[in-house]
């Protein structure tokens, strides 16, 4: 049990030590102050309920000190109710003390004399409004019984200890107690409170459930926010100025918003959730079937979500980009160029001696090395892209009201399935695609557990083949635990695509830089264990793939080498096919058909070495009108359609020729080796 | 609302003097204003809402007293208090009462225009804040509902 504890502030010593045994008399616990840095320093690390300052706190003196009242109005000390003492009284001090503000105490609560008035003494005026402050203002239920965590698991140490990771040890017992104060006053007029467990943890704040209880009637059930008091407010407000109010069933509703100094706690009711049963979506995902998952994110952007798109909803003309840097912090110091590769070095080394996989990080690409041979996908290294701001796709971007951080933390499903988002510290105007992008990588990097490497880029590959963002794809032919994570995928960028339309362009920019902030948690002072250490390779490659498709042409062009800007050059490591600086996008057969024909350039290629190196045909046991009937049917078809893609003007082929009665030859002047460059 | 659309009320027994002759003339920049004495006011506001009742202290009972009635009985209406002769005690009072502020009386019609900006926009950051329930409200008295 905390006890009421009051700073009192005065530079008369005797003054201060006289009236102090009279408050210490009436049971409160005085922590005096001589000076305004004593002051201070009490307010920012002992637990203090009340402060009474003497407003000339310096010197007596002087008219215009009005040191104690400054300090009453500084920002950091706005939650702590305050008394003004002074033996000066004057009607601005009092307008400048008691005048209210919106949202938040006053400097003060009360302005007093420390003569005393109408024949009572001074320390009798101060003890009344001490006692009046205390009912009226610090309104700590002093007599609440806290269960902290069904298992005692949530004492205030533990929790102050998660909100301020690097508090010194000394303070911890002073700011328990503050926290301690902090429940007392959020569940003020209740007999029993029960912390019930964390559901989520920000840095600076965490999302817990709760529980009280009346002396008579049923049960509250709430989510409580609580962390630093500047974060916690921040989210009140967003919450306040941006979330669509509902009532009922899937309302969720602010129901309380108290703070401390150094804590602020918000309790939300959530309309029709037995909170105690729900769980955080990635639990929900982990331990349900893949299609409750798939009805769950179906369910959380047509009905829950929904209400929120509908609101401001206006094109801007804004870069993608530029609000996935503002959005994600990644500008500035975090993307210092130096500093990212040497963690892309250091991760590459960790991954290497962890057994994941060797990626190979040279200055314009990763190369994801395979120890059993083949083919060694290489990608852009993301690190130049992204610190040059180099990347192209620019398109107007459909901007709204938006949850801002949609994770597997901050959706709450209950045991029917309906989800209720929580944790609004980001919510606000912004790209609508930031709630879709943001899920889906959560559902990558929080959700998909167990996969290795070389299925999380299985599953990138898939994902990367879409042309737009309602495409099926097959799905089929993973581990049952990528298909899992790939059908969520699928099911959320069809959501996407009703919300912001099919375009994938902002979507993968907005994936490339949560993709981004993930790899950027990677510390390379610290030690991983292989999982975490399989997440954050698959973060930097996934930025990498999604930088593939991005970047400009011109960009990519710099790095390779002339021939893919003149004539038509194949990058074999990528599959990639240039033809005069533009890059062709073929189908497998089309790549493979042209492949052939490129490692035999200015050569006649016979259509029979073409059926059978290039589409498998056995053509020994045919006769020979089956043959020419294959060839019409395969070989001209996809000679035709590979020329449609790669010809400047395909009625006049320049590169692939016909070479009447014999076959094909791709004129492409003198190669150039691709170890050339 | 519009800037010119607020509703003012001040409650005095001498609507003619200078102070107030200034004071309705700075205020119709921001809107109607409706002059009575103290007797009328209980049955006024019953009746109809107002943005800010300005009370003049020295035609009143009790300015704390009527205060106080008056937030109790609207408490989204801002409650002024302007006076000829200012003390620090009936200034502590008054904002105890949960007046939204306690102005000597100026014939400054700028002073007196910014003082009531001022009050009008904390009015419409609170009603905003108010709207979404459960949030603090200026004299601190909170619960979980």
């Amino acid at each position: 049990m905390t006890q009421a504890t009051i700073l009192f502030a005065d530079n008369d010593r005797d003054f201060l030590d006289t009236r102090s045994e009279f408050l210490e008399a009436e049971g409160y616990t005085v922590l005096k102050a001589y000076c305004l840095e004593e002051a201070r320093d009490i307010l920012d690390h002992r637990q203090v309920q009340l402060a009474i300052l003497d407003i000339r706190l310096t010197d007596d003196a002087d008219a215009g000190d009005i040191s104690g009242l400054e300090l009453a109005q500084e920002a950091a000390y706005n939650s702590l109710p305050k008394i003004m003492l002074t033996g000066f009284p004057n009607v601005e001090a009092v307008r400048i003390a008691l005048r209210p503000v919106v949202n938040q105490l006053p400097p003060a609560v009360d302005y007093i004399s420390k003569k005393g008035e109408k024949g009572r003494s001074g320390a009798d005026v101060l003890i009344e409004a001490v006692k009046q402050a205390f009912d009226e203002h610090v309104r700590i239920n002093w007599d609440l019984r806290i269960r902290w965590g069904r298992q005692g698991g949530l004492l205030p140490p533990v929790l102050v200890s998660l909100i301020y990771p690097d508090l010194a040890r000394r303070q911890l017992a002073d700011r328990a107690g503050e926290l301690e104060d902090l429940f007392r006053r959020l569940f003020h007029g209740f007999s029993h409170a029960t912390l019930g467990r964390i559901l989520a943890r920000r840095q600076g704040r965490i999302l817990l459930t709760a529980f009280s209880y009346p002396a008579q009637g049923s049960e509250q059930r709430f989510v409580v926010s609580c962390g630093h008091g500047a974060k916690v407010e921040t989210e009140r407000d967003r919450y306040s100025s941006f979330v669509p109010q509902g009532v009922g069933e899937k309302s969720i509703n602010l129901e309380e918003f108290v703070e401390t100094i150094h804590f602020g706690a918000a309790a939300y009711r959530l309309g029709g959730c037995a909170v105690e049963e729900a769980m955080v979506l990635t639990e929900f995902y982990q331990q349900q079937p893949t299609a409750r998952a798939l009805a769950v994110i179906e369910s959380l952007f047509t009905s829950s979500l929904r209400p929120w798109y509908e609101r401001a909803q206006e094109r801007r003309p804004q870069p993608m980009e530029n609000f996935c840097r503002e959005w994600l912090g990644a500008d500035g110091d975090t993307l210092d160029q130096t500093a990212l590769e040497k963690r892309v070095a250091s991760l590459s080394r960790a991954a290497l001696a962890a057994g994941i996989v060797g990626l190979n990080c040279l200055p314009h690409k990763l190369v994801l090395c395979s120890s059993e041979g083949g083919v060694e996908p290489s990608y852009p290294n993301p690190v130049p892209y992204l610190c040059e701001e180099r990347i192209a796709a620019n398109p107007p971007t459909l901007c709204g009201i938006t949850h801002g951080r949609l994770d597997g933390e901050s959706v709450l499903v209950d045991r029917t399935g309906q989800p209720w988002t929580v944790d609004f510290e980001m919510t606000g105007l912004g790209p609508l695609v930031r709630d879709f992008v943001s899920l889906e990588t959560s559902v990558k990097f929080d959700m998909l557990v167990g996969a290795g490497l070389a299925q999380r880029h299985e599953l990138e590959s898939r994902l990367m083949a879409m042309g737009h963002l309602g495409e099926e794809i097959d799905v089929e032919g993973m581990s049952p635990e990528v298909e899992k994570a790939l059908q969520v995928i699928v099911r959320i960028r069809s959501q996407g695509a009703g919300t912001i339309g099919p375009e994938m362009e902002p979507y993968l920019v907005g994936l490339l830089f949560c993709a981004v902030r993930r790899f950027l948690d990677y510390q390379p002072e610290l030690r991983y264990a292989k999982g975490e250490l399989v997440v954050f390779a698959h973060a930097l490659l996934s930025a990498a793939m999604m930088c593939r498709r991005l970047v400009s042409w011109e960009d990519r062009l710099r790095d390779l080498p002339a021939q893919a800007s003149e004539s038509l050059w194949i990058d074999a490591d990528n599959r990639e096919v240039w033809v005069e600086g533009r890059r062709v996008t073929l189908s497998p057969l089309g790549f493979r058909l042209l492949q052939y024909f490129y490692d035999r350039p200015n050569q006649l290629c016979e259509r029979l070495d073409i059926a059978k190196h290039v589409f498998d045909v056995d053509h020994s046991g045919l006769r020979s009108a089956e043959v020419e009937l294959m060839e019409k049917d395969q070989i001209n078809t996809n000679v035709s359609r590979l020329r449609k893609a790669i010809e400047p003007n395909p009625s006049y082929p320049k590169y692939l020729v016909t070479v009447h009665g014999a076959g094909y030859k791709l004129v492409i002047g003198d190669m150039i080796k691709r170890t050339d460059k | 609302m519009s800037i010119s659309s607020y509703r003012f009320l001040l409650v005095t027994d001498s609507p003619d003097d200078y102070g107030h002759q200034a004071l309705r003339e700075a205020v119709s920049a921001l809107g109607s204003c409706q002059v009575i004495p103290e007797a009328e006011v209980v049955s006024l506001l019953r009746e109809q809402v107002f943005d800010v009742v300005i009370v003049d202290a020295g035609s009143v009972t009790s300015a704390p007293e009527l205060v106080s009635w008056i937030r109790a009985s609207d408490f989204s209406v801002q409650v002024v208090v302007v006076t000829l002769s200012p003390h620090w005690k009936i200034a502590r009072a008054v904002f105890r009462a949960g007046a939204a502020d306690y102005l000597p009386k100026s014939l400054s019609k700028t002073e007196i225009l910014a003082n009531f900006q001022s009050i009008l926009e904390r009015r419409a950051t609170s009603v905003r804040l108010d709207a979404h329930g459960g949030m603090r409200n200026d004299t601190g008295n909170d619960s979980v509902r």
